[in-house]
């Protein structure tokens, strides 16, 4: 088995004044490409409708929606 | 993939036996790449709409590794994408199993030539970074194939992953919106995906197997996590 080893382990990194900054340029980015996407139209339909669409998705339809709720919830 | 391993398996064979001579071993090696070359070029991805992408340097994936965290950062980012060269250094230090694993999640992406040479050149302007204390640029091809990455018209409105300090400051001064491990870490505790005693234990973890955060650095993270 190979030996895992580590990149690079004597060069500088960040500080966490950095990092704070980072978690802010994440947050940022993730919600400009939220806003980004298509055009959304929202409909008030009961939960019940649309978790009943949900269940006619198939797997590649559910598995954008997957996504697209991780993403949301990321925000 | 099926054509890979046939033509591995077929290489193997040839230096196991020996009968035609390292040349002939040579030679299929280079056909393998070609064929891996052909097979990298074809990784067409497609995007969903709002997403968010990122595209990571080896540092930032080792960690991930290490820490048991790459589907933590695909909760944040649906798909990260690397450079071959990033690829091979994470072979080179033992990753290549975990590689397999996260695939597709995990894409692989091939520079052309013109990129490859604009990767060089900004390898060249890291290794003389006040920041760096390597000065070998072969050695900064990773962080500046991540850079040329980010740099694509299409990769705009992705991350860009990076630890080290010189190709941070670079990829900024490019416009480039970056952020290292313990960044994606402080915002999974942000939005509630982790703990901040969950943070501290990743990093700890890295840290004990070589990646360079500080105990003090690490300390510091955790005390903003819990803010």
């Amino acid at each position: 088995m190979a030996t895992k080893s580590t990149h690079e382990a004597k060069a500088r990194v960040m500080s966490a004044t950095d990092v704070w900054e980072d978690a802010r340029e994440i947050a940022s980015l993730i919600k400009k490409n939220l806003q980004r996407s298509e055009p959304v139209v929202k409909l008030q339909v009961p939960l019940s409708m649309f978790m009943s669409a949900v269940e006619n998705l198939n797997r590649d339809e559910l598995l954008i929606l997957s996504r697209r709720i991780d993403a949301k919830l990321a925000v | 993939m099926i054509k890979i391993s046939k033509a591995k398996s077929e290489s193997r064979k040839g230096v196991r036996s020996g009968s035609n001579g390292g040349s002939l071993s040579d030679e299929k090696s280079l056909i393998m790449s070609r064929i891996e070359d052909k097979e990298l070029s074809k990784v067409v991805h497609t995007r969903i709409p709002g997403a968010t992408y990122a595209i990571s340097n080896t540092g930032p994936l080792i960690s991930a590794f290490q820490s048991d965290s790459f589907q933590l950062l695909t909760r944040i980012f649906p798909t990260i994408f690397i450079s071959t060269v990033c690829v091979a250094e994470l072979e080179k230090h033992g990753w290549k199993k975990e590689i397999k694993a996260v695939s597709p999640r995990l894409v692989i992406i091939k520079l052309s030539s013109r990129e490859e040479k604009r990767a060089l050149a900004i390898a060249r302007q890291i290794s003389q970074h006040p920041d760096t204390n390597d000065p070998v640029p072969v050695n900064h091809l990773g962080e500046s194939q991540a850079i040329v990455l980010s740099l694509r018209p299409e990769n705009r409105d992705d991350m860009l992953l990076l630890d080290e300090l010189a190709p941070r400051a670079i990829a900024k001064q490019a416009g480039i919106k970056l952020s290292g491990f313990p960044g994606v870490l402080l915002l999974a505790v942000q939005v509630g995906l982790i703990s901040p005693e969950d943070l501290k234990k990743r990093l700890e973890i890295c840290k004990e197997k070589g990646t360079h955060y500080g105990a003090a650095f690490i300390k510091q993270v955790y005390e903003m996590a819990k803010g």
